[in-house]
């Protein structure tokens, strides 16, 4: 594939040493100027977090004292808000993945200042989904049960392996091209209090910048770039099959881990747009994170909206055309009943909408892309919803002798609270990370413009 | 006037009282549901049989269940009772029983106008046997217990496993060895 050279590329090389290290002074500047100063939005919108945080632990610490009847979790909707919200966590976290491994892999060059950020976007997801699944659990107590005690034949152990192996290798990605950063934090950054500066010290693993250090790091950023892939593909096709091993209309399909996995690709994308143009406003990165990232990133969407948009064909048409028995029963519900309204906002705003706005040069500018990925991903959250609900509520054996109130599901307060301080949480990891660490990197975007902070770092080679 | 007025709103109280305590009487009819099996070579039938005040009644509706692990299997549709208070329900042949076969049958008489509700249960040995030689118990399979698990899929998943996460320790070796190399250089601010 073409290497698509920043077009500043030819430019810089023709730099003098004194003009490059001009440049990265000034990048160096840019990027942690928000890391010395919080303005007050950015503390409002901190304390905001933190609130919502809080909230839902309190209400958690009510769900632990009264149990799991304080939920609107019944013998057949006995998965709810918790495990649609922790579907969409993975589905997040594989951006990482997308951005920082395939685009790398297949040589393309101008993702390389949005990467840190999609690598953030995936190690919070995927620290929640986690949780978020411990949640779920009516006595989470018995959670290392699940390792001691667990089945190797069971899809949820093959979930939990996989989820852990995802969070190690996760923060591999987002810690070995983040070294000179920190490292330039440690030497800098000397007016921060001193459990920053020694926190800096003891991550920058005694970083001087030496050939042999850079090569230690990019060799291992590249083992990771290509492990990560099988292993976020599998993270998803795993969740997908917690569903589809079992014998449910909706669920019982041959399709749902690609599905599954051209979602999440699809929803990671959009989470990456909006967090960078809110970076890019907040932070005044307009420099490095340029209209041309949300042109490709724009593009990059409305690529993966139609491959979703195949998918969705297929989960839906094909049974649709048989219409049998409760399968018949559930996709009528979708379509035409109750939850119809649902399943046709996210359908079109969610995908069909995206796929057609973008194709115009102009929805790709900054602001426009940001609010069409901004739809993008609370469908796909609701798209969660609509996957997990309906279908417990649909079972091949009838729903009977129950009360009433068993055969719907609608979320209660203490499930909607929780499941907010979830996203909190999510936002609150990416947000305090970029006060600590600058939320650009700095060496591969340089490098993208043919200044070599290796060679910079090693003047004597 | 006062005094006749009075005299009447007694007679209505005693009036209300009477019929209430008629009403209450009735409701306290009890309803006793005696419940036997029958069987042929291709049919099961449960017969029950109301007695309320130990005469058999007539056009009472019985609900059949069966006691499952979660709660209570209907069984056919509610059958009202004959002039000789019987009610037959036809039994499935095939419901699978406990271990020794036997199933919890009940009997329901449920929110009666007359008798209100009662219930009756007897065990009997009609569980379908469930068990089958050709199923391999106890060999690995993959709805076998955490010691029976197939052996292919131990070998896949430990060697994924193995290799994925030795990966990961490799990785983290590579940490300790930049680490390593930091050791002993003067570290010049404004690096990296």
């Amino acid at each position: 594939m073409e290497q698509d050279a920043h077009p500043g590329f030819e430019y810089h090389n023709l730099l003098t040493e004194e003009e490059k290290k001009q440049h990265r002074q000034e990048m160096r500047e840019v990027v942690l100027r928000p890391l010395r100063h919080t303005g007050i939005a950015g503390k409002l919108w901190i304390a905001f977090l933190v609130i919502v945080f809080l909230f839902g632990c309190y209400a958690y610490y009510l769900q632990l004292k009264n149990g799991l009847k304080v939920t609107a979790m019944r013998d057949y909707a006995s998965w709810g808000l918790y495990i649609s919200n922790f579907v969409f966590f993975v589905a997040i976290s594989l951006v990482g993945a997308l951005i920082s491994s395939v685009l790398r892999l297949t040589n393309f060059s101008w993702y390389r200042p949005i990467t840190r950020i999609a690598e953030i976007i995936a190690v919070s997801g995927i620290i929640f989904a986690g949780l978020i699944i411990i949640v779920d659990m009516g006595r989470p107590d018995r959670v290392l049960n699940l390792f001691t005690h667990g089945r190797i034949q069971s899809p949820i152990v093959w979930d939990v392996i996989i989820v852990s192996t995802y969070l190690v290798m996760s923060i591999l990605f987002l810690y070995f091209p983040l070294l000179p950063a920190i490292a330039y934090c440690r030497d800098t950054l000397t007016e921060k209090p001193k459990w920053q500066r020694w926190i800096y010290k003891k991550l920058a693993l005694g970083w001087t910048g030496s050939h042999t250090q850079w090569r230690l790091m990019k060799k291992s950023i590249a083992i990771i770039c290509i492990l990560i892939i099988p292993l976020a593909i599998s993270i998803h096709t795993v969740t997908a099959w917690l569903f589809a091993t079992t014998l449910r209309p909706g669920w019982d399909s041959t399709n749902f881990g690609p599905y599954f996995v051209a979602g999440a690709f699809q929803a990671g994308t959009a989470c990456v747009i909006i967090a960078m143009f809110v970076f890019r406003k907040a932070y005044n990165l307009q420099k490095y994170i340029t209209e041309v990232h949300f042109n490709q990133m724009g593009k990059l969407l409305v690529f993966l909206c139609l491959i979703y948009a195949y998918f969705n064909l297929n989960e839906y048409l094909v049974p649709a055309y048989k219409m049998r028995g409760a399968e018949g029963k559930l996709l009528n519900d979708l379509f035409t009943g109750h939850y119809a309204p649902l399943y046709w906002s996210v359908q079109v705003f969610g995908m069909a909408l995206p796929a057609v706005l973008l194709l115009w040069k102009k929805a790709r500018k900054p602001l426009p892309v940001a609010i069409i990925a901004l739809a993008v991903v609370v469908a796909a959250w609701f798209k969660r919803y609509l996957i997990v609900t309906p279908i417990m509520l649909h079972p091949y054996t009838p729903i009977q002798n129950v009360p009433a109130n068993w055969a719907v599901y609608f979320p209660t307060w203490i499930e909607i609270a929780i499941v907010s301080a979830s996203l909190a949480g999510v936002l609150l990891i990416i947000t305090v990370f970029s006060k600590f660490f600058p939320i650009v990197s700095i060496w591969e975007t340089l490098e993208n413009e043919g200044i070599e902070l290796e060679e910079m770092d090693n003047p004597e080679k | 006037m006062d005094l006749h007025l009075k005299g009447i709103s007694f007679l209505v109280f005693l009036l209300l009282q009477l019929t209430a305590i008629n009403m209450y009487a009735q409701e306290q009819k009890q309803a006793t549901i005696r419940l036997s099996f029958l069987q042929t070579d291709t049919t099961k039938t449960c017969r029950a049989t109301v007695f309320p005040d130990s005469l058999p009644v007539k056009g009472t509706e019985v609900h059949l269940y069966v006691k499952r692990m979660y709660g209570l299997l209907t069984i056919g549709k509610a059958v009202a009772t004959d002039e000789n208070g019987v009610a037959e329900i036809k039994f499935p042949m095939d419901l699978p029983g406990d271990a020794n076969n036997m199933i919890v049958v009940i009997a329901k008489i449920e929110r009666n106008e007359i008798y209100g509700n009662a219930e009756t249960q007897s065990t009997v040995k009609w569980g379908a046997v469930s068990f089958s030689e050709s199923y391999n118990w106890g060999n690995r399979s993959l709805s076998a217990s955490r010691e029976k698990a197939p052996m292919l899929l131990i070998i896949a998943s430990v060697s994924i496993i193995l290799g994925i996460w030795g990966t990961i320790l490799y990785l983290v070796f590579q940490l300790f060895r930049i680490r390593q190399s930091g050791r002993g250089i003067k570290i010049q601010p404004g690096t990296a």
